[in-house]
């Protein structure tokens, strides 16, 4: 019986070193995967984007700001005019905290209890607590430092805070967002990846090719199941997390079914391609966890994307997952309309046209 | 007059292969094929495993793009103008190619529509190809689920939904039992009846026999091509037929023979290639029995398309 058993083993493992792609999966796999979340975890609650709206321009206010400047959380990245302008940056993300030094607040400090408001851009509860307790703290020690430099009692600044579009703090509306785009990605992706590949396998794609089908046509015929699949999907898991869970829903719909389409197509569009470069199933299956793995990393669900050198953000731009959601968290948590997020439906745009092609010009319309 | 007696009129080869070349790496499954096929005859590609029937085929079928030389069917040529060749053609690769978990009738459709086959015509010429494959009680099962005989019969009435010109059969009843061997040759038959072109690659000698002309193939090279009658006839001498026994002695008795051309093995049976049979039929039994050899059905036979062809194959590796 042992002889037998070992040679079953021995030869399980003659077919797997014959199977590059399934050694490259099993030793890069877990290493890049536990790189990226390793880093990305640390990476996603340094260097946040702060917007500060100084009112005083006094030396004080200005002191105040290097002390937040300072910290490792925090990236002080423009200098505002008003409040309302702040919230333009919040909406689009592009920051993550703002604060606000209100007029005369180096004399009230002489006098009484000054304070300082600091407003959080709550869909993502880590980032926006992280943010505020490193600017609390911030100010808090700068009073500390000023109080024994004076060798006084120091007036407490009062911090007002405020957590915007999640003002529970509810961790559930970041994730759950960003798993409804999770599920639509992976919906799209196996539908279209079986598609192609089993063709091949199954000998059916030679048959097809002496028949006047041209590959544009077999990309759309096979596109057009896994988009109806995948649509009726979305709008199951859309209901399940704004009725089920509770996840705000502050945008226009309109806008969100029309650019989750456009999402689903890319990604059908990627699936595709991996699927007309594939020979086996399995091949074209390992291939996708390896792009979907990619994808992931640079989605901005672990590490915001902003954070990476120039290179990776440039290629980042290229994968749909971070686009989708981007607009996903603007319309629903935000209530962006087009106009805030209009970089990012440019971008899956672009994308679905541009995968769709990918799809197209790599299927070869001969055997060789 | 249908599209190939118009050719036939023309004149002109309906297929016609200069010096074809294709290679895989460094393999060279074909070599330089120069071929013209007339329309409407039966063309047999003969060969063993390897010798490049199939690449022929799909070269032919414009599924694959030579690395050297040329095809051109129905005066298309195959890699510029592979798109007009389509509607022309008919093609049956060697494995079962459609769709198994769609029924027979589903199939059917499925070819129909994709050659734009119209309303009107479509019904007509799906009941016209489900009983000449004799499958019109078969219409809702599987096609993963159908005898190889049927899936080769389905898979033939999909390749014909769109009336070609051209048929290019890739060993259609290779792995079919003998019935449905002939049921399906009788089909090609009525189709060849109609005028329709039909190539196909055959390991079955004896269906090469049936074949107006056969080319005979061998590590990528067409050693031989023309009438069966004239490729029997390019074998130099006569075939004796014996039953010996012990046959391991028999054969070695005959290998010191002289004037024995070849010995060829057939299950129990010996045949022998001689100069002159009649001459030395007594010369061989005397020698065979000597050697305390039994000497069953002794006799002179026509030498059949498998002769010819090992024979052809022997002197080339000579």
């Amino acid at each position: 019986m042992f002889n037998r058993i070992q040679n079953l083993a021995l030869k399980e493992f003659i077919q797997i070193t014959r199977n590059w792609l399934l050694l490259v999966f099993i030793i890069l796999g877990p290493v890049m995967e536990l790189v990226l979340l390793a880093r990305a975890t640390r990476q996603g609650t340094t260097h946040m984007a702060t917007v500060v709206v100084d009112q005083d321009r006094s030396q004080t206010s200005r002191q105040i700001i290097s002390a937040i400047d300072n910290t490792e959380e925090l990236d002080v990245v423009a200098h505002l005019d008003s409040p309302d302008q702040a919230d333009a940056w919040l909406e689009r993300s592009q920051a993550v905290l703002v604060l606000v030094l209100p007029p005369n607040l180096e004399a009230d400090l002489a006098a009484g209890s000054p304070e300082v408001q600091l407003i959080a851009d709550g869909t993502n509860s880590t980032s926006s607590g992280s943010a505020l307790n490193a600017a609390v703290g911030a100010i808090n020690a700068f009073g500390i430092r000023r109080a024994s430099a004076y060798a006084r009692e120091w007036p407490t600044i009062d911090v007002r805070t405020q957590v915007r579009y999640n003002p529970t703090q509810d961790a559930n509306h970041f994730t759950i967002t960003a798993q409804l785009g999770f599920v639509i990605y992976q919906v799209a992706l196996v539908v279209a990846v079986a598609g192609l590949t089993r063709e091949r396998e199954l000998g059916t794609l030679e048959q097809l090719l002496v028949t006047p089908t041209r590959r544009l046509e077999l990309i759309v015929g096979k596109a057009i199941p896994a988009l109806i699949i995948a649509s009726v999907d979305f709008l199951l898991m859309y209901a399940i997390a704004v009725w089920g869970f509770q996840v705000p829903m502050r945008g226009p719909f309109v806008v969100l079914l029309a650019l989750s389409l456009f999402f689903i197509v890319a990604e059908i569009g990627l699936g595709l391609t991996v699927s007309a470069i594939s020979r086996t199933q399995q091949q074209a299956g390992l291939l996708i966890f390896v792009l979907a793995l990619i994808d992931v990393s640079f989605s901005g669900y672990v590490m915001p994307v902003e954070r990476m050198p120039t290179a990776l953000y440039a290629l980042a731009q290229l994968f749909p997952l971070q686009h989708y959601l981007a607009v996903i968290r603007s319309v629903m948590l935000k209530g962006a309309g087009l106009e805030a997020i209009w970089p990012q439906a440019a971008a899956l745009v672009a994308l679905s046209v541009g995968c769709i092609s990918a799809a197209v010009l790599s299927l070869r319309g001969r055997l060789d | 007059m249908t599209k190939s007696e118009e050719q036939r009129a023309k004149n002109g080869p309906i297929i016609c292969a200069d010096k074809l070349t294709r290679a895989f790496g460094k393999t060279v499954a074909l070599q330089e094929l120069d071929l013209r096929i007339e329309p409407g005859e039966i063309f047999g590609l003969v060969g063993p495993d390897g010798a490049g029937k199939t690449t022929a085929l799909r070269l032919m079928a414009a599924v694959m793009r030579p690395t050297l030389g040329r095809v051109r069917v129905s005066g298309f040529d195959s890699v510029k103008q592979a798109e007009s060749i389509r509607p022309h053609v008919g093609y049956m690769p060697q494995r079962f190619s459609l769709y198994p978990d769609l029924n027979v009738l589903e199939n059917l459709c499925f070819y129909a529509d994709i050659f734009s086959v119209n309303d009107g015509e479509r019904q007509k010429r799906i009941e016209q190809l489900l009983a000449f494959a004799n499958l019109t009680h078969f219409t809702d099962r599987r096609a993963g689920q159908l005898s190889g005989g049927m899936q080769k019969k389905l898979a033939l009435a999909c390749t014909l939904i769109h009336r070609p010109d051209v048929l290019l059969l890739d060993e259609p009843t290779t792995g079919v039992d003998p019935v449905s061997r002939r049921e399906f040759w009788d089909i090609l038959t009525d189709l060849h009846i109609s005028g329709t072109t039909i190539v196909v690659s055959t390991p079955y000698m004896d269906e090469a026999e049936r074949c107006n002309r056969v080319g005979l193939l061998f590590k990528g090279t067409l050693i031989e091509c023309g009438t069966p009658a004239s490729v029997k006839a390019k074998i130099q001498g006569q075939v004796i037929e014996l039953r010996p026994e012990p046959m391991a002695r028999a054969q070695e008795a005959l290998a010191h023979q002289p004037d024995v051309l070849e010995v060829q093995v057939y299950g129990d049976l010996l045949h022998v290639l001689v100069d002159d049979a009649y001459q030395r039929m007594p010369q061989l039994k005397a020698a065979l029995e000597a050697a305390g050899v039994q000497v069953n059905r002794l006799r002179v036979i026509q030498p059949r398309m498998e002769e010819a062809f090992i024979s052809l194959i022997h002197r080339l590796q000579q």
